[in-house]
């Protein structure tokens, strides 16, 4: 995205950003709570009308599309919150997140798909027919996910996907993120649990009152002193190892 | 018994309206007004099919629920569309707007004036001393049909499913892909066919005058929130209990004061639930 800037009302959230994420990589957005983060978010994904600035996604000016059309041209979302259709059903959510995307697909196209998503989180797979909204939050989240994966976006954005999720699935959560990544889709995420989402990120991004401040690769970012006491709380990172030592953790995982 | 029946039948006449209430509420979140005048005005397109064009009434109903539903989108694009930002009480007001300019519309061209319907008369069925007519019949066998459509179109396909889906989360819809203002455009559609079948059944059933769908209104109204708005499934139960509601009561007090019974379920039940019969069901978390 160039030099957008957006928000609501008359003031903008946030202002003349520009900010490249490498094409098949991880990259993490952080920053301080009300930065603008998931603003940006729904600036992308249109949910947000952009006042100023344009978004290219592989070569292509999406500026002007709207949330559907931005969907077909390959991207994927999922929201922190309200991000599964409550009162359908989990087999439809997927459904949903499908067939609107392909719509002459056949239904053994839509069901590959669909077990290819299943494989990433088995826990949905016996409770296709259930209410969404019976979900556990992180259920919910692996749901959220699986609708954004189903239909195989070029590109996904994620808003805070470890969010309220208990540390088993905060694991499965960014394995799967790291799966998906390693099959060639570009990831955007936005992330509080930093450490975690460092374990696969590779590039880092720190967005302050709405402005881009910095930009890292993920592990000279963990390495940063000032980092780690303003975001970290002065943790150390748990895998200091290479990139390479990270994808092999996270297949492991996987 | 006698009594039971005519309230299932005027249960099942009053629930295709319910249910196009419920449609339009689920995915614009306001009272559509106009309910009444959409049935008014189906009734009168079949007249005018059936009475001025002599088509036969099979052909005239289905002719009133298209041209019914083609009018229902040009009133979505030309007025809700324009205002579809502001809060639910100005497209409540809107609505009632549209009412006033439907109603006028036939009144200008067609007059106050009784008019009926140019259908044979038939015989009335009697089975075991209930007494059911051919126009009740036809109420049973239409609305039983478009109430098993409409459930199909909901459950089982694509325009369905997106329906459902703008209804849970019209954001969540258009990042999945959902044409927003196509899928509403449909549920339009939907609703103008349904209470043009719902205007013919009345025409039917009785005389065409330019008030005639207004004199439901209450009835539609009680049994969509009966059932819990915004859920067409529940429209129907509420429609059956209204149905059934009126026309029992009518052994005890006159008919005169059948939608005033209407109203007063309608309170009875918002004060035991608020949220209708089946309004928990739909989750909000």
């Amino acid at each position: 995205m160039r030099d957008v800037s957006a928000g609501y009302g008359a003031s903008d959230i946030i202002a003349s950003v520009t900010l490249q994420a490498a094409r098949a990589r991880i990259t993490t957005i952080a920053g301080p709570n009300g930065a603008g983060k998931s603003t940006l978010m729904k600036t992308l994904v249109g949910l947000l009308r952009l006042r100023r600035g344009e978004i290219v996604i592989d070569g292509r000016d999406i500026t002007h599309l709207s949330p559907p059309q931005r969907a077909l041209a390959g991207l994927g979302y999922v929201p922190q919150e309200r991000n599964v259709f409550k009162n359908l059903t989990i087999g439809e959510n997927l459904r949903i997140g499908f067939e609107f995307i392909w719509r002459k697909a056949a239904e053994n196209e839509f069901k590959a798909s669909r077990d290819r998503v299943l494989d990433l989180f088995p826990d949905l797979s016996a409770r296709l027919g259930e209410v969404a909204g019976t979900l556990s939050g992180g259920q919910r989240q692996m749901l959220a996910m699986g609708c954004a994966l189903v239909p195989g976006p070029s590109t996904l954005l994620l808003d805070e996907p470890s969010a309220g999720l208990s540390p088993r699935y905060v694991t499965t959560m960014l394995n799967a993120v790291a799966a998906v990544n390693r099959a060639g889709v570009t990831v955007i995420m936005i992330e509080q649990n930093l450490i975690e989402a460092m374990r696969i990120s590779h590039e880092v991004i720190l967005l302050v009152a709405g402005e881009i401040r910095g930009k890292w690769d993920a592990q000279a970012f963990l390495d940063d002193p000032d980092v780690r006491s303003l975001f970290l709380g002065g943790a150390k990172a748990k895998n200091k190892g290479s990139d390479s030592e990270r994808i092999s953790d996270d297949a492991s995982a996987a | 018994m006698q009594a039971l029946l005519n309230g299932l039948v005027s249960g099942l006449l009053i629930a295709l309206p319910a249910i196009a209430l419920s449609l339009t509420y689920g995915i614009l979140n306001f009272a559509n007004f106009s309910i009444g005048a959409m049935v008014t005005t189906g009734a009168y397109l079949a007249y005018i099919a059936n009475a001025s064009f002599g088509a036969p009434i099979i052909l005239a109903a289905p002719l009133a629920a298209i041209f019914l539903a083609l009018i229902a989108i040009v009133i979505q694009r030309g007025v809700y569309h324009q205002i579809r930002n502001a809060d639910h009480v100005t497209l409540l007001v809107a609505s009632m707007g549209v009412a006033f300019v439907l109603e006028n519309v036939i009144r200008f061209f067609y007059g106050a004036d009784v008019r009926t319907l140019d259908v044979p008369v038939a015989r009335p069925l009697i089975w075991n001393g209930l007494r059911l007519n051919h126009e009740q019949l036809v109420i049973v066998v239409v609305a039983s049909s478009a109430m098993a459509v409409v459930a199909f179109l909901l459950k089982r396909t694509r325009l369905g499913r997106a329906m459902r889906a703008i209804s849970d989360d019209p954001d969540l819809a258009e990042v999945r892909g959902i044409e927003r203002a196509r899928t509403v455009d449909w549920t339009w559609a939907i609703s103008g066919a349904l209470t043009a079948l719902a205007g013919v059944m009345i025409a039917l059933d009785g005389i065409i005058d330019p008030m005639i769908g207004m004199n439901y209104l209450v009835s539609v109204f009680a049994a969509a929130v009966i059932g819990g708005i915004g859920n067409p499934f529940g429209a129907v139960v509420g429609a059956l209990i209204i149905g059934l509601v009126e026309e029992t009561s009518a052994l005890a007090v006159s008919t005169t004061y059948r939608q005033g019974i209407s109203f007063v379920v309608l309170v009875l039940v918002l004060l035991a639930r608020p949220q209708g019969l089946f309004g928990s069901v739909r989750i909000r978390r």
